[in-house]
């Protein structure tokens, strides 16, 4: 299995990522071997029921409508890349 | 361009009324301070995890409900990953193959409007392109903040059932204190979905998506524009790529965005961080116990119980809380007709000087006997109006007024009698005038004479007697 | 006597609940330890930050304390694996995107060890996101093997495993994906569990596989793993995957094993399994069936198809779970970016290292259109039939399986890391229960040279204290 170069472009575009060359080279070999390996799964004989879901506990309960967040032990200035009077920034989004 | 019809679907995004946001106990306040109302899982901090709020649960059956969806005993959360800086962690936890309800169906115009499905979703922060210069300024008050989506089928075919639709569907979401609905804050964003057909056709042509739609004036105006422009290409025989525009207000056209945001896949997966959310049908029955009588049940009920004209219902049930004052007037022994008057003009009047959320000038049952006193003659009309402006500000009760200011109405022919002569005395001149013909000075003894006696006299005994003296 | 920072965790809590001992005086001790093994050229790279004056003070805050709230860990000395926030170290996740992250908020379990008496030391090294098998994913250097300098700790918990090992600690916490914690622990000679998936509350572990990610325990002695799962185990209002049950079913105090059947799954034992591995694992089942447990052989025929199923779901999950790393809210954020595509496009390149890039490129490949529903699909309905498998075997009246942890001792430094797939395939032994979201403990079962052998006990789902005593008993009788 091999994936072919304009897909792989595509996926690191939405994944957001920037390669090289090098890096998509070797990315194109190495996920063809992964996904090479992934192709036994069609194979396998799955009665659709039969696959259970896993038997774990049933939903535990959901949260009251009440203000209880996890308070920040630090202002998100220090933790924000980019924060100005009180916004996080970043290089202006060309409105659509 | 006859010959064609258009085909409408609406998705409509309502934020729901919960205390705080869907996945987390973070306050929904939009008044604040900017990111102020965040914590590690609206901030998308790594590590954080969604936790659902049960509130909004609870808001998003009632909706479904109103709209007549089955809510299904067990929906699920996928993910919506892409990329946008106000959206904080890469994707947006909804409800894409499981959705919370599904087969609804309204009856609010010429033909029903299916509904396909109400679900569950979070909203995402507020990107400022215009705050600062060069930078995109974000706040994430708003992230994580509950929605529903509601999904028509594409049931609606005019431009102007779309608006009626929507207006409809404000009034029952706002009944079921679902929903603010304020537009202009954005608590209820619509998204069109429109195609034509040649009339009588029954399969889908491909359709185009309008967003940036900020009111249903808008909706419909869009919708215009959109099917003349799909007719005219189809008309010339060209064919309409299935695309996403926006609505541009100011030039009134639709255009498409950039080709570069179409190309976003969303790659959606089972939510892993939520269980499937189970909706036990004792849950929904006891949810369905505590609905209000729906809008369109009351409108139908106040006609015939009250005799009401259609339009009188209409105008009483566009506001839940006014349609139930006036229905406590009424019960506290008001003149329904007259009960129903005095709601639509000075209670409404008082309250659009307020503003949303000012309450009632009075309780239903004051009302009631300023109602009572003018039914009984004891006040006319006139200064019952003053009477419930004093009342209204002073919290007095109309009888009270009425006494104290001396303003009960006077029948009493010797006194009327008296101020009769005193006018016509005052003005021979138009005496003179009136016997010679010109009739319609007759309204301005009636105003002399109502001058004179204080605003007090009764109208209709004034009348007659003042027509009997200037017979004479 | 071994160093004060050196005993069993059991035994520290006591002593210092007691008054026996102070909590800064084993803090002290533990620190010194560290910084003389951390330093140099030679140093073993357990930790990614440590510091002195922060966990003494925090002991100081424990000794402080009236003896009777010291809590269950009073004094004991425990380091955290590196992708658990912590507020008052670095929370890295061994990625240059976090090199200087600062988590505004403590991990439940962190919270829990806090409020048990623990003193947190430091953070230990990990492959970036946790993704690998050998630590030398991490963005910071490889953690170096206790036992063997040049060879690998295992990982993706490598330097949790090492810091216990070398005996730094008595106890740390490291966490799962596919046998993160187990196989570690059995590369360096420790005691490390998995617990049921929902166990322990996952608020504050940065994911990588929503639904495989669990935390867990290493120490040096079952029962030391014992009391720290105890201690972390628990509801959790900010984790809704994190189940009700009471922790207080962890604990077994019986000794005897009589009563137990122990399931021995033939795919566990191929031909190719390294034989020492091979030749500790008969023993200890020779030790257990001497302790009166009954072994029987079963089968659990999907095994095989453990490592395709777990390479769909895990890297899907993560593409998504990575996505928050941005470069716009927190992290670090590439200072020439003129673009929020190149926020993007390039904080993230260059915050993530070869691996990260990989997986997120696979799980955004099988995610994307087309590849989707036949694979994602499928891996699902094979998660269900490896599931299946175990449910079947105990549904046979097996209490619990044994089986090796590794396939292989501990490896050497870049033997591996040429093909991802070979590196894989570490995991084999413990992907099938992780997916199955099982329970299971690794144990030190014998050496091959001077190389730690580990074997695991897998049992029911929320059964631990079965895992737990037959674990026990195991350890005891190796002298």
């Amino acid at each position: 299995m091999s994936v072919a170069a304009s897909e792989l472009e595509q996926i690191a575009r939405l994944a957001r990522l920037r390669l090289t060359p090098a890096e998509m080279a070797r990315l194109a070999q190495q996920l063809g071997d992964i996904l090479g390996h992934i192709e036994e799964l069609l194979a396998i004989d799955v009665e659709p029921d039969q696959a259970a879901p896993l038997a774990l506990e049933p939903a535990v309960a959901r949260r009251r409508d009440i203000a209880d967040a996890d308070p920040l032990t630090r202002p998100i200035a220090e933790i924000a890349p980019a924060w100005r009077e009180g916004f996080f920034t970043v290089p202006r989004v060309l409105a659509p | 361009m006859s010959g064609w019809e258009a085909v409408i679907g609406l998705e409509i995004h309502v934020q729901l009324l919960t205390r705080t946001k869907l996945f987390c106990g973070d306050a929904v306040d939009f008044e604040a301070p900017s990111n102020t109302r965040v914590c590690p899982v609206c901030l998308g901090l790594p590590g954080s995890l969604p936790v659902l709020n049960r509130g909004a649960v609870e808001l998003a059956v009632r909706a479904a409900l109103g709209l007549g969806c089955t809510v299904r005993r067990e929906s699920g959360f996928e993910r919506k990953n892409y990329f946008y800086p106000d959206l904080p962690k890469g994707y947006q936890i909804t409800q894409l193959e499981r959705p919370l309800a599904v087969a609804g169906r309204t009856d609010w115009g010429e033909a029903p409007v299916r509904i396909r499905r109400v679900h569950l979703e979070e909203d995402a922060g507020r990107s400022h392109h215009d705050r600062f210069p060069h930078r995109t300024a974000i706040d994430l008050n708003r992230a994580g903040v509950a929605l529903i989506e509601i999904v028509t089928e594409p049931d609606l075919r005019e431009a102007a059932a779309a608006r009626h639709f929507l207006t409809r569907l404000r009034r029952l979401l706002e009944y079921l204190e679902v929903s603010d609905c304020d537009l202009e804050k954005g608590h209820l964003r619509v998204d069109v979905n429109v195609s034509v057909r040649r009339a009588g056709d029954q399969s889908l042509g491909s359709k185009t998506e309008v967003k940036n739609l900020n009111s249903f004036a808008h909706v419909e105006r869009a919708l215009r524009y959109e099917i003349a422009r799909q007719t005219r290409i189809r008309e010339a025989g060209g064919t309409i790529a299935s695309e996403t525009l926006l609505w541009d207000a100011e030039a009134g056209t639709t255009r498409g965005l950039r080709s570069k945001e179409q190309l976003d896949e969303y790659r959606y997966f089972p939510e892993p961080d939520l269980p499937p959310l189970q909706v036990p049908p004792a849950d929904v029955a006891r949810i369905a116990a505590g609905l209000p009588e729906l809008p369109d049940a009351r409108e139908r009920r106040l006609r015939e119980r009250f005799g009401l004209s259609a339009y009188d219902a209409e105008v009483l049930v566009a506001d839940r809380s006014v349609a139930e004052h006036f229905e406590a007037v009424a019960a506290a022994g008001g003149n329904p007709k007259l009960a129903a008057n005095w709601v639509m003009t000075e209670v409404l009047a008082w309250r659009n000087e307020r503003g949303q959320d000012c309450g009632f000038p009075m309780p239903p049952e004051r009302l009631a006997r300023l109602i009572a006193l003018v039914e009984s003659g004891r006040v006319s009309g006139r200064l019952a109006r003053l009477v419930f402006a004093e009342a209204a500000a002073t919290g007095c009760e109309p009888a009270d007024i009425v006494e104290e200011r001396g303003w009960t109405q006077i029948g009493d022919p010797r006194a009327l009698g008296g101020w009769i002569e005193e006018a016509l005395r005052a003005h021979g001149e138009q005496v003179r005038r009136y016997r010679a013909g010109e009739n319609r000075l007759f309204d301005f003894f009636v105003g002399r004479v109502m001058r004179l006696s204080g605003g007090r006299a009764d109208p209709q005994r004034l009348t007659e007697l003042l027509r009997i003296r200037l017979e004479e | 006597m071994s160093a004060l920072h050196a005993r069993p965790a059991t035994e520290t809590a006591t002593a210092v609940r007691a008054g026996r001992i102070s909590a800064a005086a084993v803090v002290q001790s533990a620190l010194e330890a560290i910084t003389a093994r951390e330093q140099g050229p030679d140093g073993l790279h357990a930790f990614l930050s440590f510091d002195s004056e922060t966990a003494i003070s925090a002991a100081r805050a424990v000794d402080a304390l009236p003896p009777a709230r010291r809590g269950p860990l009073a004094g004991v000395p425990v380091a955290i694996k590196d992708n658990l926030c912590t507020i008052d170290f670095p929370t890295t996740c061994a990625s240059r995107f976090l090199a200087r992250y600062r988590s505004p908020y403590d991990a439940t379990v962190v919270r829990r060890l806090r409020a048990a008496g623990a003193i947190i030391v430091g953070k230990t090294n990990l492959d970036e996101f946790a993704m690998g098998s050998s630590t030398e994913n991490s963005a910071f250097g490889p953690t170096r093997n206790p036992h063997d300098p040049e060879r690998v700790p295992g990982g993706s918990s490598g330097g949790s495993a090492a810091a216990v090992a070398a005996g730094l600690v008595p106890v740390s916490l490291g966490s799962e994906t596919s046998g993160s914690v187990r196989q570690p622990a059995a590369l360096c000679g420790v005691v490390g569990v998995r617990p049921t998936y929902g166990r322990v509350s996952r608020y504050g572990l940065i994911a990588f596989s929503s639904s495989l990610d669990q935390v867990g325990p290493i120490a040096a002695n079952v029962a030391d793993a014992a009391l720290l799962l105890r201690v972390v185990a628990g509801a959790d209002p900010r984790d809704a995957t994190a189940s009700e049950r009471d922790p207080a079913e962890l604990e077994d105090t019986r000794d005897s094993i009589a009563d137990l059947v122990i399931g021995v799954p033939r795919e566990y034992f191929p031909e190719e399994l390294d034989a020492g591995v091979a030749a500790h694992c008969h023993d200890a089942l020779d030790r257990l069936r001497a302790l009166g447990a009954v072994i029987r052989d079963v089968s659990l025929p999907h095994t095989r198809h453990a490592i395709p199923t777990y390479y769909v779901l895990a890297p899907a999950e993560a593409s998504s779970n990575l996505a928050r790393f941005d470069g716009v809210r927190f992290g670090e954020r590439a200072p020439d970016a003129a673009s929020t595509t190149d926020v993007y496009e390039l904080s993230r390149s260059r915050g993530f290292g070869a691996e990260v890039k990989r997986r997120i490129m696979l799980g955004s490949y099988i995610l994307a259109s087309g590849y989707h529903e036949r694979h994602y699909g499928r891996a699902q309905q094979v998660r269900g039939l490896i599931a299946d498998d175990f449910k079947r075997a105990f549904d046979t009246g097996i209490d619990v399986l044994f089986a090796p942890t590794a396939p292989a001792p501990a490896f050497r430094f870049g033997e591996k890391t040429a093909n991802p797939y070979e590196m894989y395939l570490a995991d084999v032994f413990v992907t099938p229960s992780s997916l199955a979201a099982l329970p299971a403990i690794s144990l030190p079962i014998g050496r091959v040279g001077a190389l730690p052998v580990g074997g695991q006990f897998i049992a029911r789902w929320w059964r631990e204290a079965d895992m737990l005593r037959a674990a026990r008993a195991l350890e005891r009788s190796y002298p």
